[in-house]
């Protein structure tokens, strides 16, 4: 009787040790990523590898330019230590005098989001090919079902969410690893905030000066009038050293007081 | 005899016709006179017009009627009247006209549109409020301001559970899952650093930490007390030896750090070897520690902590300082004997300020002190933005407002009006004219004067009036002479509301605007002149001949704008009126006049339309001693001040005030220009004299006397004598003569300043040395002075104003500036026009041989500025219409500039289009045309050439690597376990390059890279890449050598693919002989995190603690460890975020909600080493107090257990008591509770956990029972 016990207690044991086992692996291999895999056997670490500069040349491009790539509405301006002017784009603009200038982009980190994604997709997709052919060098049988991707701006950095799944074959094992998401550093959404609010007091009182500047200690901003009057912005994240660069025109008066004599 | 008598008869008779005729003819001239003047219907009309104006004047003069006469000036705003959808690519902008709008138009403005009326975008997906127009907004938009939308109210959200607090809109807070306060100003939304004190933990080390995170982390908490405290027993302790002593910066200040690396008291050097300074949290006793080498007490305003290099002061102790950061600027300190503070801005001037006084070319400036630096901002040009500043004496606060001087034009100019005793009889009128206007900060009322105050006031009685009776009326007129004492009067004063910083204007522009807004400065002054016997008085309005008018209009028309005489910023005088303009005076009328007005007022001097005016040019307005004085301009404008009221006494920094929109769109019409005087007083008739024709009559009775009488003498006589007389006669009394009045119109001309034309005394450069410099300045310098923008130019900071004449209509000069000195001579072109550049000896040169020059574009001697391209063929010779400047740039791009620099390598001879010579010794000649166009558009149309010799050389030089031509650079690291790296070299000629690891392995035996650039004879470039991949790299330093051959072109032109066609000698291509080095280290150790915490199961209580830091330890990589690391929450996806340190150990405060966290860390070094790991943790958060699960007797005691553990106190009456005051039943934290049991009392029991979770009422109520 005691034997036949034992017996059913090491069959219910060993049971339930196969069961914690195999809970174990499923969980983990969800949940804890690994920690020294080789990037190439990493998919995600190798779109971010390939992804990452050109992220950042874009926001270093699109910041400078006042959030655009290219846009006809802009004003050529350079800062003492450049040599050439850049197209800096208009984000609050009133082509007449005596007006408040009008938001051209009210939604801008949408607006944002959008050029960075225009930039980089051809570059998302060429990473995937390089990443697939990659794995097939390495002996890998792949397939993978790229579909799109998404740029979302958050504080302090940016995500780049892709839509695709990668399924690796080898050696009969099989795994198969979906939606990537490749977060690269940037002070650019903290930036484009400080944006909108000088915007909006451009657009509401024709004036952002340095009492609302002293509220962004991080940052250093400057002000510079052309000779159109239009305003330049040049907004410097003082650690990181990332800039947004824009232009305002508003509340313009001519000379004379701006009379037109009937 | 008889004959002799009927002779002498008939003599009598004819002297009897001829005198009778002469008799006539005289009385003819006075009665056609008289007829004349009596059907004269203008003069009538004149009569009658100035009767009116005689009776106007009965009641009082009243100017506006005149006024009115004038013409009239309606002033329109900017507003346009239909909005476009999109116009020049441009969303919601008012227009003009429908004709070019893009998208939809409305006959309207667009605030009164659907699509592009103004209201607020509210982003709820990603947590943003923006001022917007429907058009860009969509189905996010409000129609309500942003200030009135809930989710867009500025305010504290408090994250973290209060461990974080940002100033942000309240849909931004609701995002980020925090809680929105918005009754929290922004200067107090802060984090302020609850009471922390020592945590002693169970293996010794201490914390500085809240007594929350203390339960966490399971150690013994001592409020106020610090790790280093001797009595706490553990690890830490005061830095030892002094020393080594750390500090660090928190909360804006310095503080001390302990040998365990916790946050001590504020660095104080006073209290280093004070024990008791390193038991306790003190307050700070070191004063201020701005720029203190022994004091940590920063404010956090004017100082604040930093690390020593920036602070720039080199403490006693530790790495950092408090940072001054107020700024130096003379002017600043010159006015309020002390340096600005961080945040305080003030005005900057250029002249005399306000009274009208604003000289031409000046403008308004804001400094403020930034962190240490000074910046500027331009206020608006043309004085269309003034600077308004504000001071308590300790701090001073300016800003850049609009100048609202438009608004003295709505208010009309008032006369003064009065009584016949001469007393005003309008003092109301003008009294309430001077409060309107001075109640408009940016007015002033403007006086002109014109009155004779030396004059008497006149009787009223008219019957001792006789002078200038209007027919046979009786009128008084107030310029009449009084017959008893010959006095007479003028009245002539007018208020009128200017500008107290008056318009800039486009002066240099010939538009009609400036000349219509000065215009309403000038007025026409009708003057009489009555003719004595001896010579002609003026009888009316002779004070406008005198100086004083001049001086009176001229001050008034400059109080309008850049009008009329007044100086620049350099003290220049210009005139710019004009007071004499009338048909009939010219130049000699005018001495006419002086001489005429000899008598009585000969001490007026003598001006003419061109002439000077007196003193009181306005030079001493622009002197440097009188910048900034006056009266400058207000805070805020009086429209300003209505709107806010008088609740503006706050200046501290992070004035929150509302400046009001500006509505500057108004339409005014009928303002009435004051552009004439008083015209109604003038009461003379004008008679037309015909002097002429009179003595022409009396010539031809003089030649009929003579022929009826040639003989006798005494005839002759009579009848010259008669002439005489007649003619005597006619010019005293008949018209024009002795009392014949004659009206002369005085007119100023109030015009547009203009600058001086005298280029010899102007200096168009002083515009540069007054930052920034504008085009309104620059122009206002000289007449000559021209503004090119900085965006033009090349490679300069700034703007500049060149002297350009007004009339430049030639096109710049093209010479050769400089050419590479020694190895290159120059000449003159055969032919004109260019320069030809050969070798030293005159030869040819080498090609492809680099070479620099740069050409110089002039206006006579003077530098031009322009652009300028080159061609390699002559483009369209003598092209005009058709001109367009194409070719390549010089290294200016597209900038004027002087200077035209070329730097580039000469081609190859067999790329060149005509060659001579033999193979081997072949040259040709070539030439580049160069055409310039300067800044005023004036292109040069025969193209300036450049004509080089290129001779076919032998090429002794091999390939070189350009500086900082290695990519990646030599010394590098590699990342951990790569043996392999692709490496790309910049070289200043085509080559084909090799590498090796082994320094004497030859050339053909070293390893290839795998591209190099290719070359093309037709292109003049100066760098040339080549890549490969480096292999083999295994070793802790790796060194690499290569080695370039030059010329890869050249090939055996037999072998098959070869296309040179040159003589061919592989020896002759060049290789260095000693290879580049180049290295790349290895990391010998993987970059490794050592580790990370938290970890497990971490307790806290419901207060949210600042300690939950992420701490991660790393080693190894290309520094040992050093690298910068960044977390990013896995489960549940908060974000990520850095580590400020780059370092080895890294910190980072977390202040996550309860719950189970997977954090991903990832560390990564220069070298591109990386490393990862999780912190994994459970966060229970115990927000519950204890709870008595068990109370028992246990012999003589009473015990109690409760659920965790807990310190418990029981009183004897009552369960609202403080646990201090109750008496204790434990001695430390634990589950069982006892005390000594005693059946005659009631046990009202409360418990604490560790978590400082109390039981509001009784944990429980024992009544013993027996």
């Amino acid at each position: 009787m005691k034997k036949r016990g034992q017996v059913t207690i090491f069959i219910i044991v060993g049971i339930i040790l196969v069961g914690i086992i195999s809970l174990f692996f499923l969980i983990r291999s969800g949940v804890i990523p690994g920690i020294g895999e080789k990037p190439e056997e990493n998919p995600n670490i190798f779109l971010e590898s390939c992804i990452e500069d050109k992220v950042k040349e874009g926001i270093e491009k699109i910041s400078i330019q006042g959030g655009y790539i290219e846009n006809p509405l802009h004003k050529k301006f350079k800062l003492e230590d450049e040599n050439l002017p850049v197209d800096i784009s208009y984000l609050c603009y009133n082509q007449n005098d005596d007006l408040f200038c009008v938001n051209q982009e009210p939604m801008l980190i949408r607006h944002l989001e959008d050029e960075i994604k225009n930039y980089i997709s051809d570059d998302v997709v060429d990473c995937f090919d390089k990443l697939t052919s990659s794995l097939i060098n390495r002996g890998y049988g792949v397939d993978v079902n790229y579909r799109d991707f998404e740029v979302e701006l958050m504080e302090k950095k940016v995500v780049i969410e892709i839509d695709a799944e990668l399924i690796l074959t080898k050696a009969d094992e099989t795994s198969t690893q979906e939606d990537f998401k490749i977060i690269i550093p940037s002070r650019f959404y903290d930036l484009a905030l400080v944006v909108q609010e000088i915007i909006n007091k451009e657009a509401t009182i024709c004036d952002f000066n340095n009492y609302d500047m002293l509220h962004y200690p991080e940052l250093n901003i400057n002000k510079y009038r052309t000779m159109d009057s239009s305003i330049i912005y040049n907004i410097e994240h003082r650690e990181s050293g990332e800039e947004f660069r824009f232009a305002v025109r508003g509340c313009v008066t001519g000379p004379g007081f701006g009379f037109e004599f009937s | 005899m008889m004959s002799k008598i009927k002779k002498n008869k008939k003599e009598i008779v004819l002297l009897a016709v001829v005198i009778f005729q002469i008799f006539l003819l005289v009385n003819m001239i006075a009665a056609n006179s008289y007829i004349i003047h009596k059907t004269d219907s203008l003069t009538e009309t004149k009569i009658i017009k100035e009767k009116n104006k005689f009776n106007l004047i009965n009641s009082g003069l009243n100017l506006l009627v005149g006024l009115l006469s004038i013409k009239q000036i309606g002033i329109v705003s900017a507003q346009e009247d239909w909005c476009c959808e999109e116009i020049n690519n441009a969303t919601c902008q008012p227009i003009g006209s429908e004709d070019s709008c893009a998208g939809q138009t409305w006959m309207t403005d667009c605030e009164s549109t659907d699509l592009c009326k103004t209201g607020t975008c509210v982003d709820e997906e990603e947590g943003t409020c923006s001022v917007g127009t429907k058009k860009g907004c969509e189905d996010n938009w409000e129609d309500n301001p942003i200030d009135e939308v809930f989710e867009c109210q500025l305010g504290c959200c408090i994250l973290d559970d209060g461990a974080k607090k940002i100033f942000t809109r309240n849909i931004q807070c609701t995002t980020q899952g925090g809680v929105f306060d918005s009754s929290t100003s922004q200067l107090d939304c802060r984090v302020y650093t609850k009471e922390m004190g020592a945590c002693v933990l169970n293996d010794g080390g201490c914390q500085f930490v809240t007594e929350n995170t203390c339960a966490t982390l399971d150690g013994d908490f001592y409020l106020k007390t610090l790790c280093s405290h001797p009595d706490l027993n553990n690890n830490c302790a005061m830095s030892l030896p002094i020393v080594e002593v750390e500090t660090t910066c928190y909360n804006d200040k310095v503080y001390f750090l302990d040998n365990c690396s916790n946050i001590a008291n504020v660095y104080d050097v006073s209290k280093l070897d004070d024990l008791d300074y390193w038991k306790k949290v003190q307050n700070s006793s070191c004063g201020d520690g701005k720029d203190s080498q022994t004091c940590g007490n920063c404010d956090g305003l004017t100082s604040m902590c930093a690390p020593s290099s920036e602070a720039g002061v080199n403490p006693d102790y530790g790495d950092y300082a408090c940072e001054d950061l107020s700024c130096e600027d003379d002017y600043f300190e010159e006015k309020y004997e002390r340096p600005p503070q961080n945040g305080e801005s003030w005005c900057i001037y250029e002249s005399y300020i306000g009274e009208s006084r604003d000289v031409v070319g000046s403008e308004h400036r804001r400094r403020w002190c930034d962190r240490g630096e000074i910046k500027v901002e331009a206020c608006g040009e043309y004085r269309m933005q003034i600077c308004g500043e504000k001071t308590t004496g300790e701090y001073s606060v300016a800003r850049c407002r609009a100048n609202e001087g438009w608004r003295c034009f709505q208010i009309e100019p008032v006369a003064y009006e009065f009584e016949d005793d001469g007393e005003i009889s309008n003092e109301d009128d003008i009294g309430d004219f001077n409060d309107e206007c001075d109640s408009l900060s940016d007015c002033r009322v403007q006086q002109v004067d014109l009155h004779d105050e030396d004059a008497p006031k006149i009787y009223a009685d008219p019957g001792n009036y006789y002078w200038h009776l209007i027919g046979d009326d009786q009128a008084i007129d107030p310029l009449a002479r009084s017959k008893e004492d010959g006095e007479y009067s003028n009245f002539f004063i007018f208020d009128v509301c200017v500008p107290e910083y008056p318009a800039g204007l486009k002066f240099w522009e010939a538009e009609d605007k400036s000349n219509d807004l000065c215009s309403i400065a000038s007025v026409s002054c009708p003057t009489s002149w009555v003719k004595g016997v001896f010579h002609t008085q003026c009888r009316g309005n002779c004070n406008c001949l005198d100086q004083k008018f001049a001086d009176e209009m001229n001050e008034f028309c400059t109080s309008i704008g850049d009008c009329g005489g007044y100086v620049n910023t350099e003290g220049k005088y210009t005139k710019n009126f004009r007071t004499f303009d009338i048909d009939k005076l010219d130049d000699d009328d005018a001495y006419w006049i002086y001489v005429l007005m000899a008598g009585e007022y000969s001490k007026w001097p003598l001006f003419t339309a061109d002439g000077d005016i007196g003193e009181g040019s306005g030079e001493e307005y622009a002197r440097d001693d009188q910048i900034g004085k006056g009266n400058p301009p207000k805070f805020f404008s009086s429209t300003e001040q209505d709107w806010i009221g008088n609740a503006l006494d706050a200046i501290e920094p992070g004035l929150d005030y509302t400046n009001p929109g500006l509505a500057i769109g108004i339409v005014m019409g009928g303002l009435s220009g004051v552009a004439t005087i008083v015209a109604g007083l003038i009461t003379s008739a004008v008679v037309a004299a015909a002097t002429e024709g009179l003595v022409g009559a009396a010539a031809t009775t003089a030649a009929a006397a003579a022929a009826v009488s040639p003989g006798p003498v005494i005839g002759w006589i009579i009848a010259i004598v008669l002439i005489i007389l007649t003619a005597v006669l006619a010019l005293i009394f008949g018209p024009g003569g002795v009392g014949s009045e004659e009206e002369i119109d005085v007119e100023f001309t109030c015009k547009p300043w203009q600058p001086p034309t005298n280029p010899d005394k102007y200096d168009c450069s002083i515009c540069d040395d007054n930052k920034p410099c504008t085009e309104y300045k620059c122009r206002s310098l000289g007449s000559g002075c021209r503004f090119i923008s900085k965006d033009e130019l090349y490679e300069t900071e700034e703007s500049i104003c060149i002297n350009q004449y007004r009339d430049d209509s030639t096109p710049p000069k093209i010479s050769l500036n400089e050419l590479d000195g020694g190895l290159y001579s120059d000449s003159p072109r055969p032919g004109g026009n260019g320069i030809e550049i050969r070798n030293s000896s005159g030869g040819c040169i080498q090609e492809f041989t680099e070479i620099n020059f740069s050409l110089i574009t002039k206006e006579g001697s003077n530098e031009d500025y322009a652009k300028c391209v080159y061609n390699w063929k002559p483009v369209a010779p003598n092209a005009t219409e058709d001109y367009t400047l194409e070719g390549e740039e010089f290294k200016e791009g597209n900038s004027y500039s002087v200077l035209h620099r070329f730097e580039n390598r000469l081609p190859f001879v067999s790329s060149l289009d005509v060659i001579s010579g033999t193979l081997g010794e072949r040259w040709g000649e070539l030439n580049m045309y160069v055409r310039c166009e300067d800044y005023a558009g004036n292109p040069n149309f025969n193209e300036y050439i450049v004509n080089f010799c290129i001779k076919e050389g032998e090429d002794i030089e091999h390939a070189r690597i350009k500086e900082n031509g290695f990519s990646p650079e030599s010394g590098s690291y590699l990342e951990y376990n790569i043996t392999e790296k692709i490496l790309t070299i910049s070289l200043d000629e085509p080559a084909e390059c090799k590498w090796t690891h082994d320094t004497d392995k030859s050339y053909d035996e070293m390893e290839t890279f795998t591209s190099c650039d290719d070359y093309h004879p037709w292109e003049m470039k100066s760098r040339w890449d080549c890549s490969t991949t480096l292999t083999n790299l295994t070793k802790p330093t790796n060194n690499i050598y290569i080695k370039c051959k030059d010329q890869p072109w050249v090939c055996d032109p037999t072998q098959t693919g070869c296309d040179y066609d040159g003589p061919w000698n592989e020896n002759d291509r060049n290789v260095n002989m000693d290879g580049f080095p180049y290295t790349l280290y290895a990391t010998e150790n993987e970059l490794q995190i050592v580790s990370i915490s938290p970890q497990g199961e971490i307790r806290r209580g419901s207060v949210p603690t600042e300690a939950d830091d992420l701490r991660v330890t790393t080693s190894g990589g290309m520094a040992n460890g050093i690298s910068r690391c960044e977390y990013d929450f896995v489960e549940p996806p908060l974000g990520w975020d850095f580590f400020a340190q780059e370092d080895t150990y890294h910190i980072y405060p977390l202040h996550p909600s309860a719950g189970n966290y997977n954090v991903l860390i990832v560390c990564k070094d220069e070298a591109g080493n990386k490393a990862e790991g999780n912190a994994i943790f459970n966060l229970i958060i115990d927000d519950l107090p204890p709870m008595v699960v068990r109370a028992y007797q246990d012999g003589g005691s009473l015990k109690l257990i409760t659920d965790e553990e807990a310190k418990c106190y029981y009183d004897l009456n009552r369960c609202s008591f403080n646990l201090e005051n109750g008496t204790s039943m434990t001695t430390a934290f634990s589950t069982v509770h006892t005390t000594t049991w005693n059946p005659d009392i009631t046990y009202h029991v409360k418990c604490k956990d560790v978590f400082d979770n109390t039981n509001s009422d009784c944990a429980i109520k024992i009544i013993p029972s027996s």
